[in-house]
C-alpha cells in the first residue's frame, strides 16, 4: 500500500506532463538583428546580420545582405565591412586593440543602427584543471578555469567551453562583484557519464573581457532563453546596446584562450 | 502629534454621549457548551423587538442595550441548538451563554446559525465567510484540506494557478492580501512553492474575506485582508484529533489549564514524502530532505469577569536539502499577546503585542563553492483597539497600531567566487495608524458605516540613502543616521458602507474605500517563491493606493434557503510597482533602481447564487472581469492586461448529505486563462535561436477546467469520539491543464519550432483518515 501511495506522490508531483500543442501565434514584423563581435583575435572579428523570423518557420539565419557595415576605431580610424557570405560581414586582416573604442555603424533598409563597445583589458587564464565531483550521487568530471582577478576596476567575464563537438551553448557570465581581486577557481562544465571514454579528448576554455552593456545583454539574453510562460514573469526582449531597436549586441572583448586534455 | 491630534479630533466627532436613563445593557460572552470554545459572530435576538439584536465581535463578547421590560433572548449560531432565556431587565446585566452544538444527524430544515437573512441586512458588503464545516467537505489536492484554496471557490477570488495556494482578490496582486493569523501579518502563506498553505485547518476557528470595502481597524495591503483565527482549546476536558493523509498527518491535543478558565491547543502538521527516501539505495539521497511542518499553539485564561488574556503562536518550515552540499529553508513565525478588558458594559478593549518574521536560508557547500545566504522581513507590532456601544443602533470602533520594520533584503558569506560578497543593509520603518469607524442604523432600513484611517510611515535609518535618474542609474548617495526619518508618508484612508433594506428579502448596498500599501513584494514569479523580498516604501518608492467602488443587491428567496448576491466593482489603482527588463532583484543594494511605476484598473460583476439550507447545499458563483496595467516603460505605456486577467471565472460547488454515514462534494472550476506573454518571431543569436517578443501579456493561456469529487464516510460518531475517512479525485476527467507553454526547438527535428505545454496532476485521488476524542 505504501509503496502504491510513494508511487502515486511521485508520479504527481515529478513526472508532469508535457505535450506539444498548437497555439496561433501573430507574424513577426521586420526587425534587424546584428551580432557583432570585435576581438584581439582577427578570426573572431564578423559582423553578422539577418532578420526575425515568423515563429513557426524553420530555424535558419535569415539574413540581411547589401547592408552598409563600418567599424569607428576611436572616433577617427573608420573600416568598411564587406559581405563575405549572406548576411555575414567581415575585413580581412581587421584586428581589434585593447582599450579601444569601437562604433559599430549599420545602414539596412534605409535605417541606421548604432552601437558602441569598448574592449576591456585582456585578464589571461593562469591554468585549467580537471577534478572529479559528486552530486546528486552520480561522479562527473569538471573543468576548473583559474585566473587572477584585478583588483582595480569592475570585471566583466563570459566564459567559452569547447570540447569535442559540443560547443558550451551556455551562457556562462560573471561580474566581479563578490569577488573583486581574487585568485579564482570558477567550475565551468562537467562531463558526466561515461566519461572514461573521453580520456585524452582535450577541452579548449576562452575567458573573454567584455563591458558592462555586453554583460547586461547576455544577462538579459540567458533569462530569455530560460523564460517559460505561465507560473513566471512576462519574458522580455534581451536589453540590447544597438540603437533603433535592433536585437542583437556589439561587443569588442578580450579573449584568453587555453586547452587542457581530460585525463583520469 | 499629528495623530495625537487626529485621534482626538475623531474622539470628539463619534462619541456623543447619549444617556437614557431607562436603558440597561446586558453583555457577556457566548461559548461552545462543550468545549467553553468563544464563538465568533453568534447572534442574540430579542423576540419582542424584531430589529434588535446584537452579534458577538471577534473575541466572542457581545453587548445589547434595552429598554426596561421582560424579553425572551435567543441565541444563535451554525451547527448549534438555538437557545432561549427569558429575562426581567431592570438593572445591567452580564449574562454568558454556553450553547450545545448540534449532533450530526439529518434534518431537512437545518437551522442556519446566522440571522437568517444575515446576506440581506449586514452593512458590509464584500465579506465573505466560510465555515470549517464547508473547508472540511470540499475535495481539494491530495486531500490536504485547505481555506487558502476553498476560498478561491468564491467570486471575485482567484487562484494563483494550477493547485496554488496563491490568490488574486478583484484584480489586485497576490501580494496586496493582508493575510492575518491571530492578527499577525504572514508574509508569505504558502508552502512546497504554492501547493500547500500555511493553515492546518484543524487549528483554524473562523476566516472571514474582506474583499470589498475593509473595515477601518484594518489597513496595510490594497486588496484584501484575509482574518484567520486558531482555536482557543478544550476548557471543560481534554480532547485530541487529528488525520493521517496522503501527504501529511497532522494532531491537535487542546486540554483546561483551570477547568473553564484558562485552555490551551497545540497543533503540529508534517509532511512525509521525504520519508520515502530513505529507502532510496544511494547515501546521498538517504541524506535529501523535502517536507514542510507547522506548528500551532494558543493559550488563553480567564482572569475574571473583565480581564482575559491569550497568548497565540504559529512556527511553520519548509526544509529541502541534498545530501550535505545544499541546503534551504523557508517559513513563518509569528506570536501574539492578547489582553481583552471589559471597562464597563459599553466599552470593550483589545491589547495587542504582535511578533512576525520571515526569513529564508540557503547554504551550500560543495568543493570550492562555500556560501551561506539568508533574508528576513521583522514586525514589531502594537496595537489598541477598542468598540464602544452607544447604542444598538450607533456602535463606535476606534483604535491605533504602531508596526516596526526590518527588512533584511539579503544576507550572504562565502568564499571562492563569493569571498568579497557584501550583505545588503537593513532597512526600517515604523508603521502607525489610528482609525475609527462608526455604524448608525439612521432608520431600521437604512445603515451606514462609514469610518476613517489615517497612516503614517516613515522609512528609517541608519543606511545609506540613493537617489536615482529616470534610467534607475544612481544620483546622489548620503548616509542616514540612527533612526533618521528619511521620508514620512501620511494617507488618509476614509471608508464608507451603505445599505438600505428594501424589504425583509432584499437590500442594496454600496461602498467606498481608500487604501494604502506601504509594503511591496518584488517577484518574479505568480506563485511567489520563497526567495520573493518586500521592500518598504522609501524617498524612491511612494506608497500604493487604491481606491474602490461598489455596488450591490442582496435577495433572499423561499424562507432564506437561497441567497442571491450581485456586485459590481471599480477599482483604480495608483504607484503601483514593476521592474525593468533584467532587474536583478536579489542581492542588489540598487534595487530600488530597477523598479518602474505604473497604474492599475480592474472592475467587474460577481454574481453568487448559494443554498444554505437543507441536505443539498452549495453554491455557483460567477464573475466577469478586467484588470489591466499601465507602465511608461512597457507596452509604449498603453493599458495592457495584467497576468491575473481573467474574463470568465465560474466555480459550482455541491455538498449533499447523503444518509447519516456518508456525505457527498463535488465542485467544477472554469476560467479563461492568465494573460500572458509569448513570442511573435524568432531569430539566431550565436547559431541559438532566441524568441522575439513584442508586447506584454498580448496572449492568453488555454482556458481552465476541472472537476472534483470527495467522499466522507463516518465510521463512528459518538459524544465522545469520531472518526471518519476522507475520499477525493482532484481533475477526474483528467484534464491537462497548462500549467506552462514553453516555446523551443523541436525535440524531433532541431530545424523546426514548437510551443510545449507542461501540465501537472492529472486524476489524483487521495485519502484521509480523520479522529477526534471530544
Amino acid at each position: 500500500m505504501i509503496r502504491y501511495y510513494t508511487l502515486l506522490f511521485i508520479v504527481a508531483i515529478f513526472c508532469s506532463c508535457e505535450t506539444v500543442i498548437d497555439v496561433p501565434l501573430k507574424d513577426a514584423d521586420q526587425r534587424l538583428v546584428i551580432e557583432g563581435t570585435i576581438t584581439n583575435d582577427s578570426n573572431y572579428c564578423v559582423i553578422k546580420i539577418s532578420q526575425v523570423s515568423n515563429f513557426y518557420s524553420s530555424n535558419s539565419f535569415n539574413a540581411v545582405s547589401n547592408a552598409s557595415v563600418k567599424i569607428i576605431e576611436n572616433g577617427s580610424a573608420e573600416y568598411t565591412f564587406l559581405e563575405v557570405a549572406p548576411g555575414i560581414y567581415k575585413l580581412n586582416g581587421f584586428v581589434g586593440a585593447i582599450g579601444a573604442n569601437y562604433q559599430l555603424n549599420v545602414t539596412a533598409d534605409g535605417k541606421q543602427y548604432i552601437a558602441n563597445s569598448k574592449m576591456p583589458a585582456q585578464v589571461d587564464i593562469d591554468s585549467l584543471s580537471v577534478k572529479d565531483d559528486f552530486f546528486f550521487g552520480d561522479t562527473s568530471k569538471v573543468v576548473t578555469c583559474h585566473f587572477q582577478d584585478p583588483v582595480d576596476n569592475v570585471n566583466y567575464y563570459r566564459y567559452k567551453s569547447f570540447f569535442i563537438d559540443s560547443t558550451g551553448k551556455d551562457i556562462n557570465i560573471d561580474r566581479d562583484q563578490f569577488f573583486n581581486g581574487e585568485y579564482i577557481d570558477r567550475d565551468l562544465f562537467s562531463i558526466s557519464g561515461d566519461f572514461e571514454e573521453k580520456y585524452g579528448d582535450s577541452a579548449t576554455i576562452e575567458l573573454w573581457s567584455i563591458d558592462a552593456s555586453v554583460f547586461d545583454y547576455f544577462y538579459t539574453l540567458s533569462a530569455t532563453l530560460s523564460a517559460g510562460s505561465g507560473q513566471f514573469a512576462a519574458p522580455a526582449n534581451p536589453n540590447s546596446n544597438i540603437s533603433n531597436g535592433a536585437m542583437g549586441f556589439f561587443s569588442a572583448h578580450a579573449i584568453s584562450r587555453k586547452g587542457i586534455k581530460l585525463v583520469p | 502629534m499629528h495623530l495625537y491630534k487626529i485621534t482626538l479630533f475623531l474622539l470628539t466627532l463619534f462619541i456623543v454621549p447619549i444617556c437614557k436613563s431607562q436603558n440597561f445593557s446586558i453583555n457577556g460572552t457566548i461559548t461552545d457548551a462543550k468545549t467553553g470554545e468563544q464563538l465568533i459572530g453568534a447572534i442574540v435576538t430579542v423576540k419582542e423587538l424584531p430589529n434588535t439584536g446584537a452579534a458577538a465581535n471577534s473575541y466572542g463578547y457581545y453587548t445589547l442595550i434595552l429598554p426596561k421590560g421582560t424579553y425572551t433572548l435567543v441565541i444563535r449560531y451554525v451547527g448549534y441548538e438555538n437557545f432561549e432565556q427569558k429575562l426581567n431587565l431592570t438593572i445591567n446585566e452580564v449574562l454568558n451563554f454556553a450553547i450545545e452544538p448540534k449532533g450530526r444527524e439529518l434534518k431537512e430544515v437545518e437551522i442556519s446559525a446566522e440571522k437568517a437573512n444575515e446576506n440581506v441586512t449586514r452593512t458590509q458588503m464584500g465579506v465573505d465567510k466560510l465555515t470549517m464545516k464547508e473547508i472540511k467537505q470540499i475535495p481539494v489536492l491530495f486531500g490536504e484540506q485547505d481555506l487558502l484554496k476553498t476560498l478561491q471557490l468564491l467570486p471575485g477570488v482567484k487562484s494563483a494557478g494550477e493547485g496554488n495556494a496563491g490568490f488574486y482578490v478583484r484584480g489586485g496582486g497576490a501580494d496586496q492580501n493582508l493575510v492575518l493569523l491571530d492578527e499577525a501579518p504572514v508574509y508569505n502563506a504558502s508552502h512546497l512553492l504554492g501547493f500547500f498553505s500555511v493553515f492546518n485547518s484543524d487549528a483554524v476557528k473562523d476566516v472571514t474575506l474582506y474583499k470589498g470595502s475593509m473595515p477601518a481597524e484594518f489597513g496595510g495591503r490594497l486588496s484584501s485582508v484575509l482574518d484567520v483565527k486558531m482555536n482557543e482549546g478544550n476548557q471543560k476536558r481534554f480532547g485530541a484529533k487529528g488525520g493521517v493523509g496522503l501527504i501529511a498527518s497532522r494532531l491537535t491535543l487542546e486540554a483546561p489549564v483551570v477547568k473553564n478558565r484558562g485552555s490551551f491547543m497545540i497543533a503540529a502538521r508534517r509532511t512525509y514524502a521525504d520519508a520515502f527516501l530513505k529507502l532510496s539505495a544511494d547515501s546521498n539521497r538517504r541524506k535529501s530532505t523535502l517536507y514542510f511542518y507547522d506548528l500551532n499553539t494558543k493559550f488563553n485564561y480567564k482572569i475574571n469577569e473583565k480581564n482575559r488574556i491569550y497568548a497565540s503562536g504559529y512556527f511553520g518550515r519548509d526544509v529541502f536539502g541534498f545530501g550535505d552540499q545544499f541546503s534551504f529553508d523557508w517559513g513563518n513565525t509569528t506570536a501574539t499577546v492578547r489582553w481583552n478588558h471589559i471597562f464597563n458594559s459599553r466599552l470593550f478593549s483589545n491589547t495587542s503585542f504582535i511578533y512576525s518574521n520571515y526569513n529564508y536560508r540557503i547554504s551550500v557547500e560543495s568543493g570550492d563553492l562555500n556560501v551561506k545566504i539568508g533574508s528576513t522581513i521583522k514586525d514589531l507590532n502594537f496595537k489598541q483597539d477598542y468598540q464602544y456601544f452607544v447604542s444598538n443602533k450607533n456602535r463606535v470602533k476606534f483604535g491605533w497600531n504602531v508596526i516596526h520594520h526590518t527588512f533584511i533584503p539579503g544576507k550572504i558569506e562565502g568564499s571562492g567566487i563569493f569571498a568579497n560578497a557584501v550583505s545588503n543593509e537593513k532597512r526600517y520603518a515604523l508603521e502607525s495608524s489610528v482609525y475609527a469607524s462608526q455604524e448608525i442604523n439612521f432608520t431600521p432600513l437604512l445603515t451606514v458605516n462609514y469610518g476613517l484611517r489615517v497612516t503614517d510611515f516613515r522609512y528609517l535609518g541608519p543606511g545609506t540613502i540613493y537617489t536615482y535618474d529616470e534610467n534607475g542609474e544612481v544620483l546622489t548617495t548620503r548616509t542616514a543616521g540612527k533612526n533618521e526619518v528619511v521620508k514620512t508618508y501620511i494617507n488618509l484612508e476614509p471608508r464608507i458602507n451603505a445599505s438600505y433594506l428594501i424589504d425583509e428579502k432584499q437590500s442594496i448596498k454600496a461602498a467606498y474605500s481608500r487604501t494604502v500599501q506601504n509594503l511591496h513584494l518584488l517577484s518574479n514569479s505568480t506563485s511567489g517563491n520563497p526567495t520573493d523580498i518586500w521592500v518598504p516604501s522609501s524617498n524612491n518608492v511612494k506608497p500604493e493606493l487604491g481606491d474602490q467602488y461598489s455596488v450591490g443587491y442582496f435577495r433572499n428567496l423561499k424562507e432564506n434557503k437561497f441567497e442571491l448576491s450581485a456586485e459590481s466593482y471599480y477599482k483604480n489603482l495608483y504607484n503601483q510597482v514593476d521592474y525593468r527588463n533584467g532587474a536583478e532583484l536579489a542581492f542588489n543594494q540598487l534595487v530600488e533602481g530597477e523598479l518602474v511605476y505604473g497604474t492599475g484598473r480592474a472592475y467587474g460583476i460577481e454574481l453568487l447564487g448559494r443554498k444554505k439550507l437543507g441536505k443539498l447545499t452549495g453554491w455557483i458563483g460567477y464573475t466577469l472581469s478586467r484588470t489591466e496595467r499601465k507602465f511608461r516603460e512597457i507596452n509604449d505605456g498603453k493599458y495592457f492586461p495584467a497576468k491575473q486577467d481573467r474574463t470568465h471565472d465560474i466555480s459550482v460547488v455541491i455538498m449533499y448529505e447523503l444518509s447519516k454515514k456518508w456525505s457527498l462534494s463535488t465542485n467544477w472550476v472554469y476560467y479563461t486563462g492568465n494573460a500572458v506573454t509569448f513570442p511573435s518571431g524568432k531569430y539566431q543569436i550565436e547559431g541559438q535561436t532566441v524568441n522575439y517578443y513584442t508586447e506584454r501579456n498580448g496572449y492568453r493561456m488555454p482556458a481552465y477546467h476541472r472537476l472534483d469529487f470527495g467522499a466522507t464516510y463516518y465510521r463512528k460518531n459518538t459524544a465522545t469520539y469520531e472518526s471518519s475517512w476522507s475520499f477525493s479525485i482532484y481533475n477526474a476527467y483528467a484534464r491537462r491543464n497548462a500549467y506552462t507553454i514553453n516555446f523551443r526547438e523541436s525535440s524531433t527535428d532541431p530545424n523546426q519550432n514548437e510551443a510545449v505545454k507542461l501540465s501537472l496532476f492529472r486524476l489524483i485521488p487521495a485519502i484521509t483518515y480523520n479522529f477526534h476524542f471530544k
